[in-house]
């Protein structure tokens, strides 16, 4: 019984020291913080390149968004 | 002579349809009107009044329609598309099942043959979400991925679909072929616009995999997902315990399509939110007035294999339908 408990105690142990390690070392970056949807216009459905420069990832192409859309 | 549309299942989503067919952006036709259920046919007679001339009875007739928009529920839709054909119509299903999908898809021959269209898939997803995917996939060199999303339903059918979707198999495509996953399986945190926001979707039977395959046969990953509670996933080997509504209320589409683009890997995500049935009903009838109008590619198609999509997406947003694109970091 008195084995039992050590284990039990060293399996918590062990797993807190686990993730303290991730906690304090982890590098898990921050979601997106700004983003949202923008209704299209008729003429960026038709034509579709007036839509390429605004959608998608925004973040990485630098375009220009509507900031009334942030969530 | 104005054509004839001829529309078999005047349910939710068929009675839209007849709404959408005799709006002012339509040009004259004339209807037949076909549903198991006298008192459908009576409700879409009267919806139509005097807008267009209408006909009830067998879809075939005495002479077939030039169009024909299969809205009845899944499961008969390739032997009545058959028929059709055969007959020389130009066909369109709304059909979201792949038993059904698959059917018709090889019906493609005898669509060559008689040089007749047969459109696969032309609802909310397979359909719209078909457009969704091909309208990003145009603006990307090459594409990698894409995922098409749905959340809400439109009438009782279409419910029961979903219902059964969660508890079959789905098809994912993965680069070097099809692979079954379990419904129900694979959540997925999706964000559609508002008023969806955020659900949890999940694998199910779903058919737009196989009709965006033909269109990107080189993409390394295909899959589609539906919005699902708790309680759908948990009763969904169950029989339905409730009657469906009417109308499942406000629903979405949305397709996330990853790829490269000047040697840089884009995503780019569209979507719609809007009534199911009403979406679907104006996919089919928009579909249906351009095979009128001698558009459309001869054969077994999807919608993503047409080339003018960005024409299909612009008749649809005359028709009320709101096209949204996400702006930000995709994770």
């Amino acid at each position: 019984m008195l084995t039992l408990v050590r284990r039990v105690v060293a399996a918590m142990g062990l797993t807190g020291l686990i993730a303290t390690l991730f906690r304090l070392r982890g590098r898990g970056g921050v979601p997106p913080q700004t983003g949202g949807w923008r209704e299209l216009t008729e003429a960026e459905l038709v034509d579709f390149l007036a839509t390429t420069d605004a959608g998608g990832d925004a973040a990485a192409n630098g375009a220009a968004r509507d900031p009334s859309v942030d969530q | 002579m104005s054509p004839t549309i001829a529309v078999a299942g005047l349910g939710t989503t068929g009675s839209h349809v007849v709404r959408h067919l005799v709006d002012e952006l339509s040009p004259p036709l004339r209807l037949r009107l076909h549903d198991s259920d006298p008192d459908a046919q009576n409700r879409a007679g009267r919806l139509v009044g005097e807008r267009a001339p209408v006909e009830f009875g067998s879809v075939l007739g005495d002479r077939p329609p030039e169009v024909a928009i299969l809205a009845i529920p899944c499961g008969d839709h390739a032997s009545l598309a058959s028929d059709l054909l055969a007959a020389g119509s130009h066909v369109v299903s709304i059909s979201d099942s792949p038993d059904d999908i698959d059917a018709l898809l090889e019906l493609g021959d005898l669509a060559h043959r008689v040089g007749r269209s047969l459109v696969v898939g032309a609802g909310l997803a397979p359909g719209l979400g078909c457009l969704l995917a091909r309208h990003a996939g145009n603006q990307l060199d090459a594409v990698d991925s894409i995922n098409i999303a749905k959340a809400g339903t439109a009438g009782p059918a279409c419910a029961r679909q979903h219902h059964q979707a969660l508890k079959q198999p789905g098809r994912d495509w993965m680069g070097s072929g099809w692979e079954l996953r379990a419904g129900g399986s694979g959540r997925d945190l999706a964000w559609f616009p508002e008023p969806i926001g955020a659900r949890d979707c999940y694998r199910g039977a779903l058919g737009s995999p196989i009709l965006l395959h033909r269109t990107y046969p080189e993409a390394e990953r295909l899959s589609a997902r539906v919005s699902a509670t708790r309680r759908d996933r948990l009763t969904s080997r169950l029989p339905m315990l409730r009657k469906p509504h009417q109308d499942g209320g406000p629903g979405a589409v949305r397709a996330e399509v990853r790829g490269w683009r000047n040697g840089r890997v884009e995503t780019i995500v569209y979507a719609v939110a809007a009534y199911p049935s009403v979406v679907a009903a104006a996919v089919a009838a928009v579909v249906a007035l351009r095979l009128t109008a001698g558009q459309g590619p001869v054969g077994a198609s999807g919608l993503s294999e047409w080339d003018d999509v960005n024409l299909l997406l612009a008749d649809l947003h005359r028709r009320g339908v709101p096209f949204w694109v996400f702006n930000g970091a995709v994770g």
